[in-house]
């Protein structure tokens, strides 16, 4: 898109107001509280859309860092884990944010290990292509009754 | 003035879910471009003047993910492999690829495939850390000749050498391993453990097959000159340059070296696609251009003939021409 094509120049760019945390905090989860869609919510849903005249770069894109601590230090399923977090991640933000989850340092035996899988594209991809690994991850991902 | 940038682009997934575009490779006239991914399809693109049009889809083939394509020196084969452990040979029959041979035996993701470039070879390579040489008979049939197990982690990559009979591969275990042919049998010729601090995605040979470059995961870049090649057996590679992209955190997945000059394209996590230059009197690498493009680029890849175009693959499902003016 060349720069004389444009509809306007200098547009006029305006602070963003913080997003509401504390409306979802005690009310979103619950069936018994009424919770009707308000303006804010509305707002809150497409308050991310870029202007595709004036697309908003950081220089670095930003991404999303994680760490977690499993149980014990020889957790068998600490893998599995970090997957089930990567795959809530990567269905929760925008795809083209990138996620890097890891194991908090000095709690696992063998975090260099599986740091180095969950941080391997080729081998998230492919046990996310893998039925019987996603029928588990999506076990874990189902949330409590 | 030099300078880089997009002249084109054409969309070789639009399937929403798995866009991704993971593997591409020019044949040796320059004129057909392959691409495959995670929508289990390959497709065949002929380039004119700077925009590609498709020729041939294939797909329904392989039922899972197809990581890389390669076309036979000659043009007439083309080799796929895929996360479905299998590995399909096609030959150019009338004016398409026909589906010759299904190569099965790796137990599970098959992730590179090459034709040796007499192509009395086939290498290939799997998450279950082997490689294996099959040979290429006169009726074009395949046997297996070597099973190589000496990775210890999933091989990502196999790489041969242009003029001897040298293989190499490099992987998960953050080694490279080079083999020559006895014989018999694919044997080692070198094991360098260690050679990368961090898994090494690729590496690719310069033209004259005296220098090979490594990318690995911590974006470091390395330069192995190639000693003593022949006989074979006496092979080594030997670092000679090592350089670090020290403004991005994400890793290098793919490495083309301009088969007419000492540029080297490098691409990965970070959007950027990188031309590095390498000075032999020096032995040092130096950074020349760079380029952001929308995704992370799996793959790039050096026109054959043509030394100022590159084509890159990206996760967003589109194939990028890019024009690198020297």
């Amino acid at each position: 898109m060349g720069v004389e094509r444009l509809d306007n120049v200098a547009p006029v760019i305006y602070n963003v107001k913080p997003r509401d945390i504390d409306i979802q905090k005690s009310s979103a989860y619950d069936e018994n509280i009424d919770d009707p869609i308000d303006a804010r919510e509305v707002f809150d849903y497409i308050r991310d859309i870029n202007d595709p005249e004036h697309p908003f770069y950081d220089t670095e894109d930003p991404w999303v860092d994680v760490s977690f601590t499993p149980t014990i230090p020889h957790c068998s399923l600490a893998t599995l884990i970090g997957l089930a977090i990567k795959v809530k991640l990567s269905r929760s933000l925008p795809p083209n944010m990138k996620t890097v989850v890891h194991i908090t340092p000095g709690t696992h035996n063998t975090e260099a290990a599986i740091n180095k899988q969950l941080a391997d594209k080729e081998r998230v991809a492919a046990a996310i292509d893998n039925p019987s690994v996603m029928r588990t991850v999506n076990q874990c991902l189902k949330g409590r009754e | 003035m030099s300078s880089i940038h997009s002249i084109s682009f054409v969309q070789h997934s639009t399937n929403p879910i798995s866009p991704r575009v993971w593997g591409l490779n020019w044949n040796s006239s320059g004129k057909n471009l392959v691409t495959c991914g995670e929508d289990k399809s390959v497709k065949i693109w002929k380039l004119n003047s700077d925009k590609l049009e498709m020729i041939q889809k294939i797909s329904g083939d392989q039922t899972r993910a197809i990581r890389y394509a390669h076309f036979s020196s000659c043009g007439r084969f083309l080799a796929t492999a895929s996360w479905d452990a299998t590995v399909i040979i096609y030959e150019y029959i009338g004016n398409e690829f026909e589906e010759k041979h299904k190569l099965e035996g790796h137990e599970n993701e098959v992730k590179c495939c090459k034709f040796s470039p007499s192509g009395e070879y086939l290498a290939t390579c799997s998450r279950d850390k082997t490689v294996w040489v099959w040979q290429v008979d006169e009726d074009g049939d395949y046997e297996v000749l070597s099973i190589l197990q000496r990775h210890s982690g999933d091989v990502k990559f196999v790489l041969w050498h242009p003029d001897h009979e040298l293989l190499l591969s490099g992987g998960y275990d953050n080694a490279l391993r080079m083999y020559y042919f006895d014989g018999d049998d694919w044997v080692s010729a070198q094991d360098i453990e260690g050679a990368h601090g961090s898994t090494i995605w690729s590496a690719d040979f310069d033209s004259t097959g005296k220098y090979l470059v490594s990318v690995c995961a911590e974006h470091v870049v390395k330069i192995w000159e190639l000693t003593s090649p022949l006989p074979t057996s006496s092979a080594k590679l030997l670092n000679i340059a090592t350089y670090e992209i020290k403004d991005t955190v994400w890793p290098l997945y793919s490495v083309s070296w301009n088969p007419f000059s000492n540029l080297i394209a490098i691409s990965g996590g970070d959007h950027h696609l990188r031309i590095l230059q390498f000075n032999q009197e020096s032995s040092a690498i130096l950074p020349f251009l760079s380029l952001k493009l929308d995704a992370e680029i799996n793959s790039i890849a050096w026109n054959s003939t043509n030394d100022s175009l590159l084509a890159a693959a990206l996760d967003d499902g589109t194939v990028q021409l890019v024009n690198v003016n020297i």
